[in-house]
């Protein structure tokens, strides 16, 4: 389904991929491939314990082993005491104690608040010698007991962190406790709302903690030379922010710090934080050798940020007609070791795909002893839905109406006003309801026994903010594309089709780079969905810049004004002069001053271009005796604004709804009660394989943004509905509601088994 | 006028009203009228001249990097709405 006209020459082909060879002759450098003369091999002691307070670390007998070169703590950060940093003029109290966090998380200094926090490192010859190193090191604490999800969090005695007090908008709620936030929206009056609902559902939810799952596990090498200036080679999701966190933890100014980005075997949003970079660095300052640090499959699992387990209760209420009246929701997040889950985001996004007047959300921040959480793929967004939509699926069953109509008739659009306040802009929600509705998969019978149809639609407000282009014109009239951007979903070709539509070149005439951060503009991280659409935006733009260039050499060639020159087909021509032409390759082969152009732009915070929203239609089979589920057919439809490189929407698509469906279905970390991860390798963290699934299908839907060429990001609000899509399928294949993710074959055939208690209770009666 | 909504955590200090219309030119004259009108709702908004970490500005739909530097129009919509983080180092 395409909704947009415009006719381009390269916005929507299939070109082949820039970094296509490299990556498939095993010719990409990742961050582990990195090496470098006189390089050291580091390794890291992590916390045996989820909570406790330090009280020694003695290094002595490591120092002594032979090709061990340096130890470092958390003291060997230039100005780590508290003091020093709370005596900085530029430190706010609140800017101290993020510090002080981002620096815990890499190397603790006081207390130990999960199980795999970094402790100390050691520099080595060979890595060997530095993992013999670690185990020489002796780690005195005192334990503590640890807090291990939001009810203990909320209720326990045991404070993780004494210095601790409840910010509700920026403002602090004095006491200790283990609530770093708490958020709140309210839109009009749903408790008098509530009473006039002819049907009202409420449940209570849970999702477990899962990890993102990226293949390259990471890796950073640093080197910090004589004359102050640190460079870091590393695997991570924005290069400048991955600068800017290393420098502030490392207490020297930005401008001492250069950070390389290699290319990156998945992120999902758990490659924005640094986790390695800085302890790289320390060591190198002490060892006077550039040092690399490569985490094990364990260390990613338990050490680097999941996303949280969550606790979710959800109320509709619907009039006759299906319209929902009024909705509230209270969203426990588990933060992990320091504050900072997605739990604004989920709640931002908790009923964003409906017009509901009169709304209450309550987010609650809680600190528990795990690993910091960090983003994953629509952070909070996907708890979010998988409360909402299943309980959306149960009014509607109860006003028997269809699944699809009922989320029409309530669907958002442009205008509508969203729990937070602010109003949407031209969004596709009802265009993906819409196709859903009217799709043949979701119009087909189902025939075979203990098999259910299930759907659900998800959100991603996705973000703007700052890109930087750069695109210098060579002699031949192909053009280099200079760039900020990691390339995690083959964005190279995307930003780099969006330069060549503006130029009328072929995309194998653009050249793309992405660089470091000493080499162009400040771009942000690639994540929330943001790159193909702003740096994307800057590369137009660059282009553009170019583009003008050359119209201004071409009127100075022809004695005429610039305004008189048009641009077509990559043909330059007089408006006045039909004789006056020259092609693009003719013009960049005159000589004169190079043509450089350039695009920066800064698009926004949350909500850019009004988001895309994604919706799912899943058939599952589920044996009931042993509670497996089949997934027989699974669509993802989503609004990707202006698909411009169809292969690659596809394909985020797809691998969203796979990364969904491992969700609910079977991934968890399973944690004993002292707060350690018994399933940390692949092998037993369980994601689904090719040999799980069939083919996802996909339907590409496009309303158009703001962007020039109306793109959406689309690499995360298809993440969001496939779990709900899949609880619904299960209750409609067994009877049983699904309050609990994974829906592994545990939980079903419990569900199952305890259903059928209750009919024959009831029968009994 | 512009359409000030005010925050339900806020929403003690304005007995209760939702929405604000106040005259403005910018976000600064906006709070320093308000604090006059609902003494202590400053304090709520900014820390210093700043607005406070963890709140963010959204003037007619859409964030504002620099909210103290922007010029409102008369008509304008204003909300202060938590900053969202999550995930990010």
């Amino acid at each position: 389904m395409a909704t947009t006209k415009k006719e381009y020459k390269v916005i929507g082909s299939r070109p082949i991929r820039h970094d296509g060879v490299d990556k498939v002759t095993g010719k990409a450098i990742y961050s582990a491939d990195f090496s470098i003369s006189d390089l050291l091999h580091g390794k890291i002691l992590r916390s045996p314990i989820a909570h406790g307070i330090i009280k020694k670390i003695d290094t002595s007998k490591a120092e002594k082993l032979p090709g061990v070169r340096a130890i470092v703590t958390a003291k060997d950060f230039i100005g780590s005491s508290d003091k020093n940093i709370e005596t900085a003029e530029d430190r706010n109290e609140g800017e101290t104690t993020r510090l002080k966090y981002l620096r815990d998380n890499v190397l603790a200094s006081d207390k130990l608040l999960y199980i795999g926090q970094p402790v100390a490192a050691v520099a080595a010859t060979s890595p060997h010698i530095a993992e013999e190193a670690i185990s020489l090191i002796e780690l005195e604490f005192e334990s503590l007991e640890p807090v291990l999800n939001t009810y203990q969090g909320l209720n326990s005695k045991s404070i993780i962190h004494n210095e601790l007090e409840t910010k509700e908008l920026g403002t602090k709620i004095p006491g200790k406790t283990n609530l770093a936030e708490h958020i709140q929206h309210k839109l009009g009056d749903p408790e008098e709302a509530f009473k006039h609902a002819e049907v009202i559902v409420e449940r209570e939810l849970t999702t477990e903690t899962v990890h993102q799952g990226y293949i390259e596990p990471h890796a950073a090498t640093a080197s910090w030379s004589t004359d102050g200036r640190i460079t870091v080679w590393c695997s991570t999701q924005g290069a400048f922010p991955a600068r800017d966190t290393t420098a502030d933890i490392l207490g020297v100014p930005i401008s001492q710090v250069k950070v390389v980005p290699l290319e990156i075997g998945g992120g999902f949003g758990g490659k924005i934080p640094v986790y390695l970079e800085p302890v790289a660095a320390l060591l190198s300052r002490a060892s006077a050798h550039p040092v690399k640090l490569v985490m094990s499959r364990k260390e990613v699992f338990e050490c680097t940020g999941p996303t949280p387990g969550t606790l979710m209760r959800v109320k509709i209420g619907a009039d006759k007609s299906g319209k929902f009246l009024a909705a509230q929701a209270h969203l426990e997040f588990e933060a992990g070791a320091f504050p900072g889950s997605p739990v604004a985001a989920g709640s931002y996004c908790v009923f964003a795909a409906y017009d509901i007047p009169n709304v209450l959300i309550d987010g609650y921040d809680v600190i528990v002893n795990k690993a910091k959480t960090a983003a994953y793929r629509a952070p909070g967004a996907t708890m979010a839905a998988f409360a909402t939509e299943t309980v959306i699926d149960e009014v509607a069953e109860k006003l028997q109406m269809d699944a699809a109509e009922i989320r029409l008739i309530n669907t958002a659009k442009k205008g509508t006003r969203r729990a937070d306040g602010p109003t949407y802009p031209t969004i596709g929600c009802e265009e993906v309801i819409r196709t859903i509705k009217d799709s043949e998969h979701y119009n087909s019978p189902i025939t075979e026994p203990h098999v259910g149809r299930g759907i659900a639609v998800g959100y991603w407000f996705n973000v703007g903010l700052e890109s930087a282009c750069t695109i210098s014109l060579s002699k031949n009239g192909t053009i280099n594309l200079i760039e900020g951007s990691s390339d995690i979903g083959g964005t190279r070709t995307s930003i780099a089709m969006q330069a060549a539509e503006v130029l009328g070149l072929l995309p194998e005439e653009v050249i793309p780079s992405v660089v470091d951060t000493d080499s162009i503009g400040f771009t942000s991280v690639t994540g929330g969905s943001r790159t193909t659409y702003a740096t994307g935006w800057a590369a137009y733009e660059a282009a553009k810049d170019v583009k003008n260039q050359m119209i201004s050499k071409v009127a100075g060639i022809w004695s005429i004004d610039a305004e008189n020159v048009e641009f077509e087909d990559g043909v330059f021509f007089s408006k006045q002069d039909t004789e006056l032409k020259m092609s693009f390759k003719e013009l960049a082969a005159k000589s004169g001053a190079p043509i450089v152009g350039r695009g920066s732009v800064s698009k926004g915070g949350m909500g850019a271009g009004g988001g895309s929203f994604a919706g799912a239609i899943v058939d599952v089979k589920i044996d009931p005796e042993t509670g497996k589920t089949t997934i027989l057919r699974f669509t993802c439809v989503q609004d990707a604004g202006k698909a411009i490189y169809p292969s690659f929407v596809e394909g985020q698509m797809q691998g969203g709804s796979v990364q969904g469906i491992g969700w609910a279905l079977n991934e968890e970390y399973f944690m004993t009660d002292d707060g350690r991860m018994t399933n940390s390798s692949l092998l037993d963290y369980r994601m689904p394989t090719s040999l799980d699934l069939p083919m996802i299908e996909t339907i590409i839907v496009e309303v158009p943004s703001d962007h020039p060429y109306g793109v959406r990001g689309v690499g995360e609000a298809n993440i969001v509905s496939p779990p709900a899509a899949v609880a619904n399928a299960i209750y409609n294949a067994t009877g049983v509601r699904q309050s609990k993710l994974p829906m592994n074959p545990a939980t079903i055939t419990k569900g199952i088994q305890d259903h059928r208690s209750d009919i024959l209770n009831s029968m009994n009666c | 006028m512009l359409q000030v909504f005010i925050p339900s955590l806020m929403r003690k200090l304005t007995n209760d009203k939702h929405i604000v219309e106040i005259s403005a030119s910018s976000i600064t004259e906006l709070i320093n009228k308000l604090e006059t009108e609902y003494p202590g709702i400053k304090q709520q908004l900014t820390e210093g001249n700043l607005i406070k970490d963890g709140l963010s500005v959204v003037i007619n739909d859409e964030i504002s990097n620099n909210p103290l530097l922007e010029h409102l129009e008369d008509g304008s919509e204003i909300h202060f709405v938590p900053t969202i983080g999550g995930g990010n180092s």
